[in-house]
């Protein structure tokens, strides 16, 4: 009878090699017995614990690792295989099949897909199209700005120099002085007036929007409907050639 | 704010679905598992963007159900430190304010992350509810639940789950972020440029701002 298992093994003299392999495959086996018990372990701990106290998670958000035995063979290949702007959700929901009016009962997008959708409808993501994005990326390339502020630029549509100056960090060192940032941040917002398109006028941000609106110069006499933003791109091309203008003078 | 995620999968698919095509059945099932939870460091899933391969198909023994091994990505909500948001406040008590952007719900900003100085001003009627006012030029603005505020993320954290809560606690969440309101720094107190002047970072209420350059202007 073998002195490690207890099992009796045939009474053919074995050789060397012969009785290595038996030895190796027994530790083999017993490791694996030892693992699946710990683990056994460790997953009654959990459940166990579970069952006793009753977490309250408030109704707001449920965690993923509410059971293990959903989180087991969860393997994360990428963490980040792209960043996308606003824009690309809201085309993507909308291919799903979201929309504002009152198919939302048909169409395949869960509530929290829909909690997104009408968060994004407000932004200034509502109304691009793949063209302006485009359009405005090739267009501040000169500036040499950072991926993440190109992203901030397009999903928040800063309109004045402020806004601008928020997103760009360091830009006093960056593009030689004050002043001379002063200019680029004027150029930009006006390349973001010109390029992107306004957000959708709510009435709720009907008063933030048009006050942004009545800074900048032609449009002091916009009154809060669909029609200005007709007359607005009427008139963007009369100033389109002042900025073109522009550009190439300080260039 | 939002980025992609490649995932892969074990899982099994319920019998129940098993007249669907193959697809339909994995992207209901990986949508039911995901959709709207939170995985640790990657933040809050928005969606599945596609399905990249199923392979698997094996019924395992004493099983009724096939289980598949997926990889697919989704749009995962993560903002990222820097970026800024706008969002409407939901909350405003004397430990800070609390944020929300309709799908999410946990932002919050602490009192000392408030541009400074700021100060409290509680509520009469509410014990623990109040406004926050921010002195500036001898002038108070209000943040006010009026407009949308823009913030720049400071932080996103996830906090363990909580084995035992004591009974009195606020309700877990997950993911919390928090938020800058303005930056502190006084020495963006400079003017810009030959026309305009700019004071602070614009970050706070769309409304600060712009009643700020209509007066310059006027």
């Amino acid at each position: 009878m073998d002195p490690i298992c207890g099992k009796f093994y045939a009474l053919k003299p074995k050789s060397e090699t012969e009785r290595q392999r038996l030895k190796e495959r027994e530790t083999e086996k017993r490791k694996q017995r030892a693992k699946g018990r710990r683990r056994l372990r460790e997953r009654e701990r959990y459940l166990f614990s579970q069952t006793q106290k009753q977490i309250d998670f408030g109704g707001s958000r449920e965690v993923f690792s509410a059971s293990p035995a959903a989180l087991q063979g969860m393997k994360i290949l990428e963490a980040n295989a792209g960043a996308l702007t606003n824009y690309e959700v809201v085309d993507f929901l909308r291919s799903k099949g979201a929309a504002n009016d009152s198919t939302r009962v048909l169409a395949q997008v869960s509530p929290s897909e829909y909690k997104v959708y009408d968060y994004l409808v407000q932004t200034a993501a509502c109304n691009q199209t793949r063209e302006h994005i485009n359009d405005f990326i090739d267009k501040c390339k000169i500036y040499g700005l950072a991926k993440a502020e190109v992203l901030n630029i397009i999903n928040i549509r800063p309109t004045s120099i402020i806004d601008i100056y928020t997103i760009i960090e360091e830009g006093e060192t960056r593009f030689g002085d004050e002043t001379r940032f002063g200019e680029v941040s004027k150029e930009l917002a006006e390349l973001v007036e010109k390029t992107l398109p306004p957000p959708p006028t709510d009435p709720e941000s009907e008063a933030g929007i048009n006050e942004g609106k009545e800074e900048t110069e032609n449009e002091e006499h916009n009154v809060e409907t669909k029609g200005e933003e007709q007359t607005k791109a009427g008139n963007d091309d009369g100033r389109e050639e002042t900025v073109v203008g522009e550009l190439m003078d300080t260039s | 704010m939002f980025y992609l995620s490649r995932i892969e999968h074990t899982f099994r698919v319920p019998p129940s679905l098993l007249n669907l095509p193959i697809e339909e059945a994995i992207k209901g099932e990986l949508e039911k598992l995901f959709l709207d939870k939170v995985i640790a460091d990657l933040g809050l899933c928005v969606s599945v963007y596609d399905i990249k391969s199923i392979e698997g198909g094996f019924i395992f023994p004493s099983d009724g159900a096939a289980t598949y091994t997926v990889v697919f990505r989704l749009i995962m909500f993560r903002p990222f430190v820097g970026e800024i948001i706008a969002a409407k406040v939901k909350e405003s008590n004397a430990t800070g304010l609390r944020l929300s952007i309709g799908f999410f719900d946990d932002i919050y900003i602490p009192a000392h992350l408030f541009p400074k100085p700021s100060s409290f001003k509680p509520d009469p009627n509410k014990k623990d509810k109040g406004t926050w006012e921010w002195e500036y030029d001898e002038e108070p603005y209000i943040i006010d639940g009026i407009d949308e505020i823009k913030f720049r993320v400071h932080n996103v954290s996830y906090p363990p789950i909580p084995i035992e809560q004591p009974k009195e606690a606020k309700p877990f969440a997950p993911m919390v972020i928090t938020f800058l309101c303005m930056s502190s720094s006084v020495s963006l107190l400079h003017m810009l440029g030959p026309k305009g002047s700019i004071d602070e970072d614009g970050l706070g209420p769309v409304s600060w701002w712009v009643d700020a350059e209509e007066t310059k202007e006027s």
